[in-house]
């Protein structure tokens, strides 16, 4: 594992609404293409040289191969620059890192997705990965909650989804602006989406990942239905710096977020000092 | 192990056979109390009766600035080159020994660090004995002594140092002065036993440290994190100086003239404000109460789980150069009281 990264060419860029867009990724070197795996829920270090690194979770699914998505909101100094930056840039990848999700513990059971607004970057992931071995799952559920109809980050995709019989896509915002087309879905909170949902506690791995006051509410009502804290998969962002538990930005408590984490579970969460 | 003496005016004669072969670090006076560890250049300036240095000896190996690599505009990645001379650092009490201890667990803590471990694996060592002074607290620390990564240990006896030859190099090091080494007599291990005694005996402050870790978590939200953080200037002295302390900041410059992009990293400090702060303003540990209890349950629970002990070395150098007066014992004996 090395902090020194990969060179890489940002092949497509496709603009999501105002400040997000999605970033293909593919590694110049061809030995570099077919050998980068990684689970969902991990995370990269971008470079872009002269700017510095970020850390992004990877969005595409381990499955696509030959390339990563990066779904980034155009937020801090690095994000504004990947957003300037033109098609068949040169950036630098250097990952994967942290845990990523369970997979194996949660194959075999269900699985229930809640996303809030850019939330979504890593759970597609999770998200794609289920849908690809779809059989290796029971019940598969996902519920995304954006703050207006514009907001839903990959709408079409996510239309298409919720148009499947092998999984209930349910989405939600919390306004719609007047003319704006948001029909069959939900207008209101992520959690009244959970009441809807029906997935039975037991065997449900639930991954949760949004804004700080998301994770409050929909950890309350998650709680509050009976899904056990061993079994809610949260993603924490810290600022990782290398990724390799050496520079301690991420700390938390004493757990390097990018190496145990970022994945916690929430029981793992609650007995971290400073969590919350 | 291999036990010897050297008679102390012959120090002298191995310091410098030692500087022919390696580069030489020893410990010189800078200012009027003040220490640093210095390229070998005279052995009349090597400084043997100092305490602690301004700098832990991490500097050598864990750069307070280093450059990981450049790239141009043809976006090859050039790594930088890394000076691979054989160092020796001479005089390193047991506390820095324990320091190096520390840091060369964190730097290998599930990956290994290239950048440090290609300079740690090129650096020999030679501990040095030390009588306490007020500041110091190895022995409530339990790092008043070491068996570990030092190569040759040196502890003064009246008229000799007694050796301790713990590993090859350390062998190969007494092996360019032969003659100026003796067999240990049955006389040196009584006085060695002697000056052991004598020691223990000069500790001024002790603190009891059986349930830190417990007590610490127990008063995490007592107010002496509050009332401390009033009198902490946040100005990182203690981390600089801190032998274990590894934190560092990774960055890019650029310059107008050069056609390169440098990656440097180069020490950093978790009570800086902005230390947690990520894209979108959000800062996880914004608080100065919480920055300054941080960095104390970093050093005194530390990574105990990950590292199997604190972080502490119990070298004083925080205490001691604290601006605001602020000392790690005061605040220890607080919490347990």
């Amino acid at each position: 594992m090395s902090i020194i990264p990969e060179i890489a060419t940002v092949i497509e860029k496709r603009s999501l609404d105002k400040t997000h867009s999605l970033f293909r990724i593919v590694f110049d070197s061809e030995k570099k293409r077919d050998s980068f795996t990684f689970r969902p829920g991990q995370f990269i270090i971008l470079s872009i040289f002269g700017v510095g690194e970020a850390p992004i979770s990877i969005t595409s699914s381990p499955d696509e191969k030959g390339f990563i998505d990066l779904c980034v909101r155009k937020i801090g100094r690095l994000t504004t620059a990947l957003h300037e930056l033109e098609e068949n840039s040169k950036v630098g990848i250097r990952g994967p890192y942290g845990n990523g999700y369970p997979v194996e513990n949660m194959e075999g059971g269900n699985l229930l997705i809640v996303a809030g607004g850019l939330g979504i970057a890593p759970l597609r992931s999770m998200l794609r990965y289920a849908l690809w071995h779809r059989d290796k799952f029971k019940q598969v559920s996902i519920a995304y909650g954006a703050k207006d109809v514009e907001s839903v980050l990959f709408r079409g995709e996510m239309y298409s989804i919720a148009e499947r019989k092998d999984i209930k896509c349910l989405l939600s915002v919390d306004r719609v602006e007047e003319g704006t087309l948001w029909k069959g879905h939900h207008v209101g909170r992520v959690t009244d989406l959970l009441d809807m949902i029906d997935m039975p506690l037991k065997d449900t791995s639930v991954a949760v990942c949004g804004p700080p006051i998301f994770y409050k509410f929909v950890l309350r009502k998650l709680l509050d239905l009976g899904y056990s804290k061993g079994r809610i998969y949260m993603s924490l962002e810290r600022r990782m710096e290398c990724g390799l538990g050496k520079c301690g930005h991420c700390v938390v408590g004493h757990k390097y977020t990018c190496i145990e984490g970022p994945i916690f579970t929430y029981w793992d969460a609650i007995n971290l000092p400073e969590i919350f | 192990m291999i036990f010897l003496t050297l008679e102390k005016k012959k120090l002298s004669e191995f310091l410098d056979a030692l500087s022919r072969e390696f580069r030489l670090v020893v410990p010189e006076k800078k200012g009027e109390k003040t220490y640093t560890f210095s390229h070998y250049s005279s052995f009349n300036k090597v400084a043997l009766e100092f305490l602690r240095t301004i700098l832990p000896p991490k500097k050598f190996f864990f750069l307070p600035k280093e450059s990981l690599f450049n790239i141009g505009n043809d976006f090859n990645i050039n790594s930088c080159s890394i000076d691979n001379a054989d160092y020796i650092l001479f005089g390193l009490h047991p506390c820095d020994l324990h320091g190096i201890d520390i840091l060369d667990r964190a730097f290998s803590y599930k990956g290994r660090d290239s950048f440090y471990w290609q300079r740690r694996e090129k650096i020999g060592i030679i501990g040095f004995s030390c009588l306490p002074d007020k500041y110091c607290l190895c022995k409530s620390m339990r790092t008043d002594f070491i068996e570990s990564v030092y190569d040759i240990f040196l502890y003064t006896l009246d008229n000799v140092y007694m050796v301790t030859v713990r590993t090859a190099l350390g062998d190969d090091m007494v092996r360019l002065k032969p003659e100026l080494f003796k067999e240990c007599t049955e006389m040196d291990i009584a006085e060695y036993k002697e000056r052991i005694k004598i020691r223990d005996s000069k500790f001024i402050r002790i603190i009891d440290i059986t349930n830190l870790a417990e007590l610490l978590t127990l008063e995490y939200k007592s107010e002496i994190w509050e009332e401390y953080s009033k009198k902490c200037l946040f100005c990182g002295s203690c981390v600089m100086v801190c032998p274990t302390c590894q934190c560092f900041d990774v960055y890019d410059s650029t310059d107008m003239i050069s056609e390169y992009s440098i990656r440097w990293r180069r020490w950093d400090t978790c009570m800086r404000k902005d230390y947690a702060l990520v894209a979108g303003g959000h800062n996880f540990r914004e608080g100065r109460a919480e920055r300054f209890r941080f960095r104390y349950l970093h050093k005194e629970i530390g990574f105990g789980d990950e590292h199997g002990k604190p972080s502490c070395t119990g070298c004083g150098r925080c205490s001691e150069t604290c601006p605001a007066g602020i000392d790690m014992t005061e605040v220890v004996r607080r919490i347990r009281e």
